[in-house]
């Protein structure tokens, strides 16, 4: 491709500027500010159009930049050649693109052409604005070469839609900039932010749990509080219904204290038979019944009191005992000893009026005294005379230990005794008056003998006083006796007394033993009535009642008293015997009786009572049948008052009211905590929603998050991969390109002064001594040549197709005059290959004026 | 003539379930009323048909935060209901929530407790619960008479897994004389035989809740024959709403417009109503010179349905066969992934997806 002329309307300082290019260098020498570097602008605004036009400031903003400053046409025309055809590009610029105009003509025929669109520098050269300045055009404030992607792609041998290698720059920008969105390691990162977010939810969420046992608590407090309302509401129907009940109750008081009246004094009567019943639980006796058990009751009772009246004493039965041991062996007929007795007087009689009558009335007044004085028992003088002697000593004893018990203890020493103290103290005395070394042990002495005399005594005094204590008190018992016998002959005397009226006594035997004497002095008895009286006497004898000294007859009247006695025994024994059975069977009856109506016992009492209870049981009943049948009436008269529950325990209404107050202002505080719990309940709802919702946010961000933590690990093996694979495919060719480098830079600097290799981007590197040094280490001059030589071997591997002009805008600005040289002789060099516009503001870095 | 006695079998309701997993508020509101008007339609249709019994086996409510308004609303459906008997059971979800804080339950709702708790719906029809939710302890004192028909209700996940034992051992209620072992927790449908006599089903949720829940939706129909002691059951799908998951492939796509078009023609092979959840799945090669409008097919289908999900998970549509041999960056870049000993299998694939979407300025699909 090749520029022919091109003709400038305006463009920067431009002003209807034209310029006719020929073959190889073509030099614009102009001092500065004249437009050289407006005119290489111009040129490549041209092919790709302005650069920077979103930029605000006129120097970065070409559009902006160039515009032409008295207005008229902005643009102008270039005339080049490709592939020998001829063409006529006109553009002309506006305020934005969208009034840019773009023309293309045949040269030649000057029709217009669309071979190519106004994108007409990418068409014809295969690379951006951006490759087209870092290779064909070297503007003095752009140098340095940037390899772009599409400059990588052109250098590659592979066909343009193969030309994936441009592509690596944006695949790697995109994944920076998706790994830079997810880097979990930068702060500002979505996943930063997702676990910034996660975190903050788990600091809020954690209060779930308390949240939730505080929801637990408001539960069971609100199902406590409506158990109580439940309670309340049952107390309260049931306190509606009684104050419904007590309030009919007081508008119905009289028909109700009647009713009420009925009932009390039904139940009062179903009490009483109740309690009758409960009482007699068998049952009562009726009327015959009743007289039956009465008479029977009777009955056994007089058998009773017979019994009890026959019933023998203990002395009686003693008697009875033994009367019958003398007796049963043995018939003895009253009547026949009466008989004898009979028979006895009848002798006496005939033994010559031998009788009471033999003595006169005082002697019979005596008799009789004594008789009654004796009756009982016939005490004998020799009895009187030892009763005398035994009462006597015993007194003298009694009166004696008195006396001694009277005395004091020294009256009672002994001889003896006062001889031995007496001695005691005369040696006591001796000892003290003789002074000798052992006085004290002799005093001692001396008053120890008279202290175990005087113990010795007393302790013989007092064993004597006890034996005289246990002696004294059968005297005592001797004094009792003889005051009994006393007594029975009606003598009350004491002490010495006693000895006076015993002997008055044996005087009064003596009289009366000389009484019955003299009555007994009668005539002799016959042989016969000698021989009866000692058969008599025999028998009498065979019945314990022998000897002489009571007279016979006295002692057959004795036998026929006690046989009678006997008889009279055994006839309340047998009434006795009879009575007792009588009495058994009465008690076996009444003990039917007894255990048919469970009876405590069959006494007259006791029969009263259940035959009372009987009759009012039968009254009780009679009463109840009447009390119903009037109660029955009453109701059917009545039947409003049915249904009304007299056996309530009827509260007073004011009292039913307060309960009723008290149960009200209970249930309203229990609503009122009820409400707050629900309030707090609502509360909490809210809370553990907005919890939830957290939740749910921050699993969804942690899934996110972990997927985004694995998105920018695929990321980042995929940057990794993607980069070693560029490493790789560009390997294939850097040894051409590294060739070209070395081929130009040994036309900049025949001398080779450094060792300078290309990497996988085509960045130069200074190798020194094998080690790779930044290509910033050498002058900017011999940079500029390095640059230099790179850009030529770039344009030579990407412009394949077709050779571009190439646009140098002061490229060796920066040389030292060696250097300018080996450039300005390397610039004629290559303008054999290139068109080239060389633009510089002074003559010596002319390339056509040699040194 | 024999008696036939008909019973509703429903679970996981969710009931107040805060929806906004996927759905964005408003529509979670309106998912929110769907869910309490499903339990509504689903009673007024237990009414219609003579059912005497509605079995709730656990979750009745999501949370507990239950509102007032649907416990009241709840409470009335069942005090104006009293041919029915409602046997509610909670779950995982609902062990604490407004409902047991009532004054008054109605007289036709039973509930169960931390024991096995038994009720005679008719005679000779027993239904036996227990709240699993804690723990699924306690088998030995389920004793059942085997001349009833016993219906037994227990909430929990059977275990499949010998080592962890956590959930429901179904063996343990194998031979207790159960005809209808009434299960909740599982969101599909699941049936099977629970051993010579009786049967296990968990009905599934009444409505889907989300992704998660493709397929029907409903409860499970039990008739229970009074003379012959025979339990028969069958599923009745009763969701408004179904989950519907496409897979679309774009093998033959060059553009976007294909893409919609390929799910169009799956949409009426599939019968998917406008009224479900759709996820759409991209599947098979993108070779789509052109960037794939994801957000342009998703703008012109979400209004289709009421909730609409796209999801790309096409490879990209080189042929990786060919392209490693190639003597491009992409095939170098290959070749490199390829021969990468530390990567797995699944790593060089995604590796490759991702370094070739980033050099086909595809964006990233990862």
């Amino acid at each position: 491709m090749k520029l022919t002329s091109c003709y400038i309307v305006n463009f920067g300082k431009l002003h209807e500027f034209s310029w006719s290019f020929h073959d190889g260098l073509n030099i614009f020498i102009k001092e500065n500010g004249s437009g050289k570097t407006t005119f290489a602008t111009f040129l490549r605004v041209m092919f790709y159009g302005f650069e920077n036009e979103r930029k605000k400031d006129i120097a970065g903003n070409e559009r902006k930049k160039y515009m032409p400053f008295n207005g008229g046409t902005y643009g102008g025309e270039v005339i080049f050649t490709v592939k020998d055809k001829s063409y006529r590009m006109v553009r002309t610029f506006g305020n934005s693109a969208s009034l840019d105009t773009f023309e293309l003509y045949d040269a030649s025929t000057n029709n217009v052409c669309n071979d190519f669109s106004s994108n007409i520098g990418m068409e014809l050269f295969h690379v951006d604005s951006t490759s087209f300045l870092n290779t064909v055009c070297v503007l003095q404030q752009n140098r340095d070469v940037c390899i772009t992607s599409d400059l990588q792609a052109g250098i590659t041998s592979l066909s343009f839609e193969q030309h994936d290698l441009k592509d690596y720059e944006d695949a790697s920008d995109a994944i920076k900039k998706e790994m830079n969105r997810l880097n979990p390691n930068y702060k500002r990162s979505y996943t930063s932010e997702l676990q910034e977010k996660i975190q903050t939810l788990r600091l809020k969420t954690c209060s779930m749990d308390s949240i939730r046992d505080a929801i637990n608590q408001n539960i069971s407090k609100q199902n406590e509080i409506i158990q109580e309302q439940k309670h309340i509401r049952n107390e309260l129907i049931r306190l509606e219904d009684d104050i419904k009940n007590v309030t009919y109750t007081q508008e119905h008081s009289y028909l109700l204290d009647r009713k009420e009246g009925y009932e009390k004094a039904i139940n009062l009567k179903e009490d009483e038979i109740r309690a009758l019943e409960s009482r007699y639980p068998n049952g009562f006796l009726n009327k015959e019944e009743f007289d039956d058990v009465i008479q029977l009751r009777f009955l056994y009772e007089k058998s009773l009191d017979t019994c009890q009246s026959a019933m023998l004493k203990e002395e009686e039965v003693q008697r009875f005992n033994e009367l019958k041991a003398r007796f049963t062996n043995r018939k003895v007929s009253v009547d026949q000893l009466k008989v004898i007795d009979q028979q006895l007087i009848t002798m006496e009689e005939q033994r010559g009026g031998k009788s009471i009558d033999a003595l006169n009335e005082e002697e019979k007044k005596e008799l009789d005294g004594y008789n009654k004085e004796f009756e009982k028992d016939l005490i004998t003088k020799e009895e009187l005379d030892q009763l005398i002697f035994d009462t006597k000593a015993s007194l003298k004893a009694i009166s004696a230990y008195y006396d001694k018990e009277g005395r004091s203890f020294l009256s009672q020493l002994k001889p003896l005794d006062i001889i031995l103290i007496c001695l005691f103290v005369i040696l006591g005395v001796v000892a003290y008056m003789v002074e000798g070394t052992y006085m004290y042990y002799e005093l001692l002495g001396c008053l120890v003998g008279f202290i175990v005399v005087l113990s010795i005594r007393k302790h013989v005094v007092t064993k004597e006083m006890d034996q005289l204590r246990i002696s004294i008190k059968q005297e005592r018992d001797q004094v009792d006796q003889c005051q009994r016998i006393l007594h029975k002959y009606g003598k009350d005397s004491f002490k010495d007394q006693m000895i006076a009226d015993l002997y008055d006594i044996k005087a009064d035997v003596v009289a009366y033993e000389n009484l019955q004497l003299k009555l007994n002095s009668k005539k002799a008895y016959t042989p016969q009535q000698a021989a009866f009286l000692k058969q008599l006497n025999q028998y009498l004898t065979g019945f314990g009642l022998g000897g002489n000294e009571i007279p016979l007859q006295l002692r057959l009247r004795q036998l026929i008293g006690e046989v009678e006695e006997y008889n009279a025994f055994n006839v309340r024994n047998e009434t006795l015997i009879a009575y007792r059975n009588q009495m058994h069977t009465y008690m076996q009856r009444l003990e039917l009786v007894q255990s048919k109506y469970g009876l405590k016992d069959t006494g007259i009492s006791t029969l009263n009572a259940l035959r009372d209870a009987g009759l009012i049981y039968g009254q009780c009943y009679h009463q109840l049948d009447m009390l119903q049948e009037e109660y029955n009436h009453f109701l059917k008269e009545h039947t409003e008052i049915v249904d009304i529950d007299t056996d309530m325990i009827v509260p007073s209404i004011l009292e039913l009211q307060n309960r009723q107050a008290d149960l009200l202002s209970n249930k309203d505080i229990l609503s009122k905590k009820k409400f707050e719990l629900e309030q707090e309940f609502d509360e909490y709802s809210k809370q553990v929603m907005d919890l939830e919702e957290a939740l749910r946010k921050e699993k969804q961000y942690k899934e996110e998050y972990d997927e985004c933590i694995h998105q920018y690990d695929v990321l980042v093996n995929t940057q990794d991969q993607l980069q070693k694979a560029r490493d790789a495919f560009t390997k294939q060719y850097m040894k051409p390109m590294q060739e070209a480098f070395d081929h130009y830079y040994s036309l900049l600097d025949p001398q080779k002064k450094y060792d300078i290799e290309l990497n996988n981007n085509l960045e130069a590197i200074l190798i020194v001594d094998k080690q790779h040094k930044d290509i910033h280490l050498l002058s900017e001059g011999h940079l500029d040549l390095v640059n230099f030589a790179r850009r030529m071997a770039l344009i030579d591997a990407v412009y394949t197709e077709e050779k571009p002009f190439l646009i140098l805008d002061d490229p060796f600005v920066n040389l030292d005059e060696g250097n300018l040289q080996e450039g300005l002789r390397f610039l004629n060099k290559a303008a054999n290959d290139y068109q080239m516009m060389y633009m510089t503001c002074h003559p010596s870095r002319n390339p056509l004026v040699e040194e | 003539m024999s008696k036939t006695i008909s019973l509703i079998h429903c679970a996981d309701l969710h009931l107040d379930s805060a929806m906004s997993t996927n759905l964005e508020p408003k529509l979670a509101q309106l998912r929110q009323i769907e869910l309490m008007e499903a339990f509504l339609n689903m009673v007024t249709y237990a009414s219609d048909h003579g059912v005497k019994a509605i079995l709730i086996a656990g979750d009745f409510f999501d949370s507990i935060t239950v509102s007032k308004r649907s416990i009241q609303t709840i409470l009335s459906t069942m005090e104006s209901h009293k041919e029915i008997s409602f046997y509610y059971l909670r779950g995982n979800h609902d062990v604490s929530n407004r409902l047991g804080l009532q004054n008054e339950l109605p007289s036709n709702l039973f509930v169960f407790g931390s024991e096995w708790t038994s009720y005679t719906l008719e005679k000779g029809v027993v239904i036996t619960g227990r709240e699993t939710f804690l723990d699924d302890s306690k088998h030995d004192e389920l004793n059942l008479d085997e001349n009833n028909v016993n219906i037994v209700m227990i909430h929990g996940d059977i275990y499949h897994d010998e080592s962890s034992r956590e959930g429901i051992d179904l063996n343990k209620y194998k031979n207790k004389g159960i005809d209808y072992l009434a299960l909740g927790h599982l969101h599909k449908h699941t049936k099977g035989l629970l051993d010579d006599r009786g049967v296990y089903v968990y009905p599934g949720c009444l409505e889907p809740r989300g992704y998660d829940e493709v397929g029907d939706h409903g409860f499970e129909w039990i008739e229970v024959n009074e003379t012959f002691n025979v339990v028969t059951n069958h599923f009745v799908p009763f969701a408004r709403r179904n989950v519907r998951k496409l897979h679309i492939n774009i093998d033959d796509c060059s553009c976007s417009e294909d893409i919609i078009n390929e799910i169009e023609l799956a949409v009426k092979k599939e019968e998917v109503s406008s009224l479900d959840y759709v996820e759409v799945i991209l599947v098979g090669k993108d070779k789509i010179k052109d960037e794939k409008d994801l957000f342009m097919i998703k703008h012109r289908l979400k209004d289709r349905f009421f909730h609409f999900v796209l999801k790309d998970e096409s490879e990209v549509g080189y042929d990786l066969d060919t392209i490693q041999y190639e003597g491009s960056l992409k095939g170098e870049f290959i070749r490199t992934v390829l021969n990468n000993a530390s990567f797995s299998s699944h790593e060089k694939d995604e590796v490759i997806r991702c370094g070739i979407q980033a050099l086909t300025k595809k964006g990233f699909t990862l």
